[in-house]
């Protein structure tokens, strides 16, 4: 299959910084990681690349984001070579779609998950992933600009922070194996051994919450 | 039976990733005409990079940082180059679903299923599920839904009518594989939709394996 661009990142407004999660509750989920890079320098960072060809913002933008990659790619089963590869293929693809990146409209972190998150599926399951790029967007046609996008990005980073950290562990453990573990929500409902409507309904309350901490913000 | 709203654990499976391609293929070509399902699907992506913040990291070898560096400047590999799609293929076929097209909409091989259905079956890289274009003459009844699990349509261009309902272009209808009725092409422009059957062959347990032979296509 072509490529597929990795950049969805058009009209994604709310955050332009990293959201924290610390101190958090979740399983699996550290508070001990050392302290994340302010999403503004990250954005410096990338403008450097974008413009100049920095190799000196790529080396630091390398450290501060592929021990986080790293350790993402092997959480979905691949062993610590593979994961270095799909490392490799993803910070590439930083350095080259550089320029595709708009700081209006998304946070380095998001920017790059969807770019670490594509590569996996096409190193580790081999399979293509048909994504959004900004091309799609010439296909709308009544695309308004909604009043929740106008919402600072670090409020709704914080409200989702917010709302992760307080859910309950069940409902993290989903999210964080469809995320983490490359899991659909019938895999986990086989993995938890559970009935798929409790799953779902799992899913649904956890969205629910961090939907609703958004909203009770724009109100 | 979910018209023209993504369930939240269909969105979950896209945004983490986990979701098979031709689902995956269906909900992108759905969100390509839909801006509500594409702003939920970014708020999707902040969780996943808000996550990605969060996880333990893991050291990485001494050498990766240089063996990068010394691979920034190759050239990218060359893409395959696509047919050279018409204009109204263009218009009507979002993008995320246009590799998959092997011609022009009007110079796909067209299968006749019945009487005023045609259908164009292509493969994802994914075997075993079953991806078509569907093409329903102005009046006619779509195909029954499979019971074989989870199926998704996306209106490309026309409408159809579902238990009262108008389903246009962008549309999505995500059906479980339980519902019993038929939906009608609208009657004057009839309906060209994109449907991909979820997991045809993934049963589980001692059934799922006495059964999986007969479910392959």
């Amino acid at each position: 299959m072509p490529g597929y661009a990795e950049s969805n990142a058009d009209r994604f407004r709310q955050t332009r910084k990293p959201v924290h999660l610390a101190p958090i509750m979740m399983r699996g989920l550290s508070s001990q990681s050392r302290p994340r890079p302010d999403d503004v320098h990250l954005v410096a960072l990338i403008t450097a690349i974008a413009a100049e060809r920095s190799r000196a913002a790529f080396a630091e933008l390398f450290r501060a984001f592929a021990p986080r990659l790293k350790a993402y790619v092997m959480r979905a089963g691949a062993d610590g070579r593979m994961a270095e590869d799909v490392v490799q293929e993803a910070m590439i693809a930083v350095w080259r779609k550089a320029d595709s990146f708009n700081p209006e409209k998304a946070s380095v972190s998001t920017w790059i998950f969807t770019i670490v998150r594509n590569k996996r599926i096409d190193y580790l399951r081999r399979e293509a992933r048909p994504d959004l790029k900004p091309s799609d967007f010439l296909h709308l046609e009544n695309d308004q600009t909604h009043a929740d996008d106008e919402i600072d990005g670090q409020q709704t980073g914080d409200s989702i922070q917010e709302a992760l950290a307080g859910l309950p562990l069940e409902q993290a453990q989903v999210l964080e194996l469809a995320y983490f573990e490359d899991k659909s929500h019938r895999e986990i409902a086989e993995q938890l051994n559970l009935p798929l409507g409790t799953v779902k309904s799992r899913i649904r309350l956890a969205l629910a919450r961090m939907k609703g901490s958004i909203s009770d913000m724009a109100s | 039976m979910n018209l023209n709203r993504l369930s939240d654990e269909v969105l979950v499976d896209y945004a983490s990733g986990a979701a098979p391609e031709p689902v995956a293929l269906a909900i992108a070509t759905h969100m390509s005409l839909n801006a509500e399902a594409r702003r939920d699907y970014e708020q999707m992506n902040h969780l996943g990079g808000a996550l990605l913040m969060s996880i333990d990291e893991e050291a990485v070898s001494d050498h990766l940082l240089d063996d990068l560096l010394a691979r920034l400047d190759e050239p990218e590999a060359a893409q395959s180059p696509s047919p050279a799609f018409d204009a109204q293929t263009k218009a009507i076929v979002p993008q995320p679903l246009l590799p998959y097209l092997r011609a022009s909409l009007d110079d796909l091989p067209w299968q006749k299923v019945y009487n005023g259905v045609e259908e164009y079956r292509f493969e994802t890289t994914l075997p075993g599920y079953k991806s078509a274009l569907l093409r329903i003459a102005p009046g006619k009844p779509m195909p029954l839904h499979s019971h074989r699990g989870p199926e998704y349509t996306v209106v490309l261009d026309g409408a159809y009518y579902d238990q009262g309902v108008r389903l246009g272009r962008g549309d999505l209808c995500e059906a479980d594989g339980h519902d019993q009725h038929r939906p009608i092409a609208d009657d004057k422009d009839g309906c060209l939709c994109l449907i991909v059957l979820d997991a045809p062959i993934r049963l589980s347990g001692l059934l799922g394996i006495v059964l999986n032979p007969f479910l392959k296509n």
